[in-house]
C-alpha cells in the first residue's frame, strides 16, 4: 500500500516537472504575442475634472452638444406616459446636436444625461444586472418636443428640442431641484475590432438645476384645443 | 560512430530547447512575420472599399445580392409612419419609394442611408426615420418598400440612397452597395422645407404593382 502510494506520488511529480516547461513556455509566448503585437497601451487614468453645469450653455459631450433649459414635474406627458397615482415623470429639457457626419442613436443620448440621488428614480436593471444605488440613472427616454415621439436616431446637422424622462416614484417627495450628471465620450479605435467608436464614457459636468412643481392648472390647453 | 547517431535525440539538435519552447518561438517567429508583412501591404480603405453600384430613380440597379430600383421620392416636413404616428422635423424628411429583388437566396436589405454631397450619411432607424425591410424576400419576388430619412435642409440636393445588407459598416468592405442619385435640387429642399403636407410611409409588400 506504501508502496504503491509513493509511486503514484513519484508519477505526480513528474507530470508537474512535465508540465512546468510547457505552462512557462506558453506563458513566454503569449507575453512575447502581446509585445509583438503592440503590447497593452497604457490606460490614462482620467482627472476628476467635472465642470459645473450651466443651465442654457452648450457642452461638448463628444457624439453630441447638449444645452440644458429647464426640469420640471409632469403628471402626465402626452405620449409619453399615461400618469397614474404611482408614479410621475421628471422631464429635462434639452436643446440637442449631433457632432459628427453620421447618425448617432438615442440609446447613446439617454445614457448621457444622468440624474444623481434623486429619491424614488430606480435605474433600469437587465434581468441578471444588479444596480448600484449610488450610481446616477441615466435617462429613461428620449422624446421630441415638437411631437412627442420617441428620439431613437439624432441626424447631423439638425437641432432637437427634447424632453428626457425619468420616472419617480409617487411615494417619494418631489424633489425642488435635482443634481444632473452629462457624461462626454471620446472617439477612438476600439481595441476590439479597430473600428471607431465613441467609447469610455466619464462626467464631464455635473450640478443641480431647479426643479419646477407640476402645474396647479387642471389640465393641458393643447388638449383641449384639438 | 552509426549507433551513435542513432541515439542522439533530435530535440536536442536546437541548442538543447525543450520541443515546446521551439514551438513557442517558432509561433511568435511567425506572428511577427505577418505582423511584418501586414504592414508592408498596402490594406488601406482603399483596398477594401465597397462596390458601389450606381443609377438613378427608375434604374434597376444589380449587385451581388439582388436588384434595387427607386420608383418615387417625396418629401415634407411631416411625415405619417406605418402605423398612423406623425413625426414632424425641422429640416426635411425624404421619403424614398424603391424596390428590391433578392437574386439566389432570401436577403433583408438592412443597411438604407442618405449620403449627401458632403459625405455626411443619414441612416433609418425604427421610429423617428422609419424603414422597414419586411423581412427577408424570396428571389425573384419584387417587395415594395419605403424609407423615410429626416435631413437638414441643406443636405437634400444632389442626396443619394445607399442600400445593402449588413447594419455595420464595417462590414461593407469588398461587397457591393447600390447607391441611386435621387436627382433632388436646392428647389426641391426648399419646396419641403415649407410644406406641411403629411407625406405617408408605405407598408412593405410583395408584387410588381403592390405599393401603387
Amino acid at each position: 500500500m506504501a508502496e504503491s502510494g509513493g509511486r503514484l506520488r513519484r508519477l505526480g511529480l513528474g507530470a508537474s516537472r512535465q508540465h512546468l516547461p510547457l505552462a512557462g513556455s506558453a506563458a513566454g509566448a503569449v507575453v512575447l504575442a502581446v509585445l509583438v503585437a503592440g503590447g497593452f497601451d497604457p490606460l490614462e487614468k482620467p482627472a476628476a475634472d467635472v465642470a459645473p453645469l450651466v443651465v442654457g450653455e452648450a457642452v461638448d459631450l463628444g457624439p453630441f452638444t447638449v444645452t440644458v433649459e429647464r426640469m420640471r414635474v409632469v403628471d402626465e406627458l402626452p405620449g409619453v406616459s399615461e400618469g397614474d397615482d404611482d408614479t410621475r415623470v421628471l422631464a429635462l429639457v434639452a436643446t440637442v446636436t449631433a457632432t459628427g457626419t453620421t447618425t448617432e442613436y438615442g440609446a447613446m443620448l439617454s445614457e448621457s444625461v444622468a440624474l444623481d440621488g434623486v429619491p424614488g428614480v430606480p435605474a433600469e436593471v437587465l434581468p441578471g444586472d444588479t444596480a448600484d444605488p449610488d450610481e446616477p440613472v441615466p435617462a429613461g427616454d428620449v422624446y421630441v418636443m415638437a411631437d412627442g415621439t420617441r428620439l431613437d436616431a439624432v441626424q447631423p446637422g439638425l437641432e432637437y428640442e427634447v424632453a428626457m424622462v425619468w420616472e419617480q416614484d409617487a411615494r417619494a417627495a418631489v424633489p425642488s431641484e435635482a443634481r444632473l450628471v452629462l457624461v462626454g465620450r471620446t472617439l477612438r479605435q476600439s481595441s476590439i475590432d479597430r473600428s471607431q467608436e465613441w467609447l469610455d464614457p466619464l462626467p464631464v459636468v455635473a450640478g443641480d438645476i431647479d426643479v419646477t412643481a407640476p402645474s396647479a392648472e387642471p389640465s393641458e390647453p393643447a388638449e383641449e384645443d384639438s | 560512430m552509426g549507433g551513435r547517431r542513432v541515439a542522439r535525440p533530435p530535440a536536442r539538435r536546437l541548442n538543447g530547447l525543450p520541443r515546446q519552447a521551439a514551438f513557442a518561438v517558432l509561433l511568435v517567429a511567425a506572428l511577427a512575420t505577418g505582423r511584418a508583412v501586414e504592414g508592408l501591404m498596402p490594406v488601406d480603405d482603399e483596398t477594401s472599399a465597397p462596390f458601389e453600384r450606381t443609377g438613378g430613380v427608375g434604374d434597376r440597379v444589380e449587385t451581388r445580392w439582388g436588384d434595387v430600383e427607386v420608383t418615387s421620392v417625396a418629401g415634407s416636413t411631416r411625415i405619417s409612419d406605418p402605423y398612423g404616428t406623425v413625426h414632424v422635423t425641422g429640416g426635411v424628411y425624404v421619403v424614398v419609394d424603391w424596390t428590391y429583388t433578392a437574386a439566389g437566396e432570401p436577403q433583408v436589405p438592412a443597411y438604407v442611408a442618405l449620403r449627401d454631397t458632403e459625405g455626411r450619411v443619414f441612416r433609418t432607424s425604427v421610429e423617428r426615420n422609419p424603414y422597414s425591410s419586411g423581412g427577408a424576400a424570396q428571389p425573384g419576388i419584387p417587395r415594395q418598400v419605403a424609407a423615410a430619412i429626416e435631413v437638414p435642409a441643406d443636405a437634400v440636393a444632389g442626396a443619394r440612397l445607399v442600400v445593402t445588407l449588413e447594419t455595420n459598416p464595417e462590414d461593407h468592405r469588398r461587397d457591393d452597395i447600390a447607391v441611386i442619385d435621387l436627382g433632388l435640387t436646392q428647389d426641391d429642399a426648399d419646396a419641403w422645407a415649407a410644406s406641411e403636407e403629411t407625406v405617408e410611409v408605405a407598408e412593405p409588400a410583395d408584387g410588381p404593382e403592390a405599393a401603387s
